[in-house]
């Protein structure tokens, strides 16, 4: 989607990327299988996104062994959480200046 | 009516609504998550601790110092565990104490209360103690409304395990068994609570 809001960060503008940060900003890292299942994206679609937000340099991926299954690991960088955070700032204050607007 | 927002933000506030609700169900599951390995740990310590209460050398002359040093341990243990998880689990997601255990700011002190009150059980639990019971009845009491209050299953467990323990305390002579059953039932209620908790599908 693209961001028609310049105070909107465009890496981060998009339904699907919002859901991903969403999740992975609240734990240290994830199973690409698992944000798959919590997002509901397909894995096509998923990573698809994940590669545009790891270009950005707000998420990284690596193959690891963990509970003794291999498999991909997904994680927020500190850019990324930072990045989010003011994302989330930003759309909120932009949402309160809209509805603020149509009602003046 | 709709709401007058332009498409793409109305998505994106749609999308974040989504994630913080997401966000509150996996809250949800590991509090269960953390109930369950703390509450299993303190069962574990009242199993250990459960074959000590029959044998006479526990209440014994001259072994009233293990005794109390394998309680702190233990206290110590379970302590380290509660912190470890809470750090592994809730780092990033975060959570209010009141969430955690539904103890809300101005009743922080009744937790004060009930960790001194454990341990003079843990040491006073060989012979009758009308004080000591009148203090837990208290603290059960405490914990009773705050289950009441919360709809919350694992105060009413914790309320009705301090309120069996404080009428045992009441009329039972040397043994520290009323220990190891307030530990077992603590760590049941605890263990039990979490394991819903954590398939709930709030």
């Amino acid at each position: 989607m693209k961001a028609a809001w310049s105070g909107l960060d465009p890496a981060l503008h998009a339904p699907a990327r919002i859901a991903i940060a969403s999740r992975l900003v609240a734990v240290e890292r994830m199973r690409f299988a698992a944000l798959r299942d919590a997002t509901g994206l397909t894995p096509g679609n998923l990573a698809g996104h994940l590669e545009a937000l790891e270009r950005a340099g707000y998420v990284e991926q690596r193959d690891a062994i963990l509970s003794l299954r291999r498999g991909r690991l997904v994680a927020m960088t500190p850019r990324g959480r930072e990045a989010f955070d003011a994302y989330v700032r930003a759309l909120e204050a932009l949402v309160a200046d809209l509805k603020a607007q149509r009602a003046g | 009516m709709g709401d007058p927002l332009p498409p793409d933000v109305q998505a994106a506030r749609e999308a974040l609504d989504e994630g913080r609700a997401w966000q509150a169900r996996e809250r949800e599951r590991r509090i269960g998550a953390y109930y369950k390995v703390v509450g299993a740990t303190v069962f574990a310590l009242g199993a250990l601790f459960a074959p000590f209460s029959f044998e006479p050398l526990w209440r014994g002359r001259g072994l009233g110092g293990l005794r109390l040093g394998l309680m702190v341990a233990g206290a110590l243990l379970v302590l380290g565990v509660a912190l470890w998880q809470r750090r592994r689990l809730f780092r990033r997601l975060g959570v209010e104490p009141d969430a955690l255990w539904g103890v809300p700011a101005g009743a922080r002190w009744s937790v004060v209360l009930l960790t001194v009150v454990s341990v003079a059980v843990a040491v006073e639990a060989s012979r009758p103690d009308l004080v000591t019971s009148l203090a837990l009845g208290g603290g059960a009491l405490l914990l009773a409304l705050q289950a009441a209050r919360s709809r919350d299953a694992a105060h009413a467990g914790l309320a009705l395990a301090l309120g069996a323990v404080a009428i045992m305390l009441a009329f039972v002579r040397g043994s520290s068994w009323p220990v190891v059953a307030a530990l077992l039932a603590f760590g049941l209620a605890m263990a039990l609570t979490g394991r819903r908790r954590a398939r709930s599908p709030a």
